[in-house]
């Protein structure tokens, strides 16, 4: 069973399954998809990104350069898809679970 | 590429004094990370800012700092393969005779020469005093007989200097400087762990291709500070507590100076498993040398003068040994040159 991914990582590999994104969107893009609860800073997005890409779950896909400024490309990799399905559908069976046992016992005064 | 966001760029004048800030933080990072992120890492930060500030925001600063330092402590974590901890106790057997054959030559030139005056070979100290001398003798054959490329011959004096050490230390275990079984077995380790390693070719060679590396620079620094440290005195003196002047004539800014060299040294030995793995393995001889501080403060009649000796013995020894090892291989690759 691979390891559970955190919810950044999450966030980093749902965005990417997407398309290629460079940091700056890929900032945005995980702001986006947790309605701006999660607002990655670089320094944690580049050590995730290494940390990915060293685990083949993200690849580098190109570099381009606009306004004189260095813009790198990643993309989900095979291995990331796979990790993003497992995990996402690890979720969805705690969440059935959860609705399952929230549906039997209601809270008090929600009954 | 998809994806592209609108980039608010700041203004230019505000543009380079954000820059400038962000690249200072940036500096913290390691080269290797640098060199693969720098400019990358920089283009998203200055897309993130809002226009208009000129400085960083204390939770990019901080999250660059926190970053950077585990950049930085992730070359410490770092599992060694097993390369690394082949090179590793090759360097510490290097350096364990480089410091052996040191204090063999201190015995064997300073105190052999007025021996008879201090009873050397009689009486309960005197004796395995005169066993522990010549089992030092035996390591610095060993270390010849190595560099001769005589590796059996190596292993014989080795285990001689082992059991010369072993009979003195029983010699002296019972009494008023009677010698801890730690002491005896950290001697008689990192003695075996040297004839092995002697022995094998392959290691030995592994172990000479680290002279003249970063890793030998790392490895002495290493040494050094934990002999300081462990012996206090050097931190001491450069204080107030001793005036200008350390208990064996060092000026304090040249202690300051040895022992911020130290530091440095051992910043870069603890990013570098290879002499990190040969510290851990020498840091008996650091307990071992405590042995012969015992038979030498009784010779000398001034124990703090022996201490301070057998400190500097162990770095001094080393480089004196890896110089000669070095001269040995230059030879070696001169003959093969012109043969």
């Amino acid at each position: 069973m691979p390891p559970r991914l955190q919810e950044p990582t999450f966030l980093i590999l749902t965005a990417l399954a997407e398309a290629p994104l460079h940091g700056y969107a890929l900032l945005r893009r995980v702001e986006e998809l947790s309605d701006g609860r999660v607002r990655l800073r670089a320094g944690t997005l580049y050590a995730a990104l290494d940390r990915l890409v060293g685990e083949g779950l993200v690849a580098v896909e190109g570099e381009e350069v606009v306004e004189g400024r260095l813009r790198r490309y990643y993309n989900l990799s095979e291995i990331g898809h796979h990790a993003l399905a497992l995990e996402a559908h690890r979720w969805k069976a705690n969440v059935a679970a959860a609705n399952r046992v929230l549906a039997a016992h209601p809270a008090e005064g929600l009954a | 590429m998809s994806a592209e966001l609108p980039t608010p760029l700041p203004e230019p004048v505000e543009l380079s004094a954000l820059e400038r800030r962000y690249r200072r933080l940036l500096a913290l990072y390691p080269a290797a990370w640098r060199a693969r992120h720098d400019d990358e890492v920089l283009a998203v930060l200055l897309e993130c800012a809002p226009p208009g500030r000129a400085r960083p925001s204390w939770r990019d600063a901080c999250d660059l700092v926190a970053h950077a330092l585990m950049e930085r402590l992730r070359g410490v974590g770092r599992s060694p393969t097993s390369e690394d901890a082949r090179s590793g106790v090759a360097l510490a057997a290097i350096v364990a005779l480089a410091v052996l054959a040191a204090l063999s030559l201190q015995q064997l030139v300073v105190i052999a020469p007025n021996a008879g005056s201090w009873g050397l070979g009689t009486g309960y100290v005197g004796r395995p005093a005169l066993i522990a001398m010549l089992a030092s003798a035996g390591c610095l054959t060993a270390c010849v007989c190595w560099l001769a490329g005589r590796r059996r011959l190596a292993c014989a004096a080795i285990a001689f200097t082992d059991g010369g050490f072993l009979v003195a230390s029983l010699m002296l275990r019972h009494g008023s400087y009677s010698v801890s079984w730690s002491l005896i077995v950290a001697i008689l380790g990192l003695a075996a762990v040297a004839s092995l390693l002697m022995a094998h070719r392959a290691v030995s060679e592994a172990g000479r291709e680290l002279i003249g590396r970063r890793g030998f620079v790392e490895l002495i620094g290493a040494l050094l500070l934990v002999a300081e440290i462990g012996g206090w005195r050097h931190v001491a003196w450069a204080g107030s507590v001793y005036g200008s002047q350390s208990d064996n004539g060092m000026p304090a800014a040249l202690a300051v100076a040895y022992l911020a060299a130290a530091v440095v040294a051992l910043v870069m030995a603890v990013r570098n498993p290879v002499p990190l793995i040969a510290v851990t393995v020498l840091s008996p001889l650091l307990l071992a040398s405590g042995f012969v501080s015992i038979t030498q403060g009784w010779l000398f009649g001034n124990a703090d003068v022996s201490v301070a000796l057998l400190d500097d013995a162990i770095p001094l020894g080393a480089v004196a040994f890896l110089v000669l090892a070095s001269l040995a291989a230059l030879r070696r690759s001169r003959s093969r040159a012109l043969g």
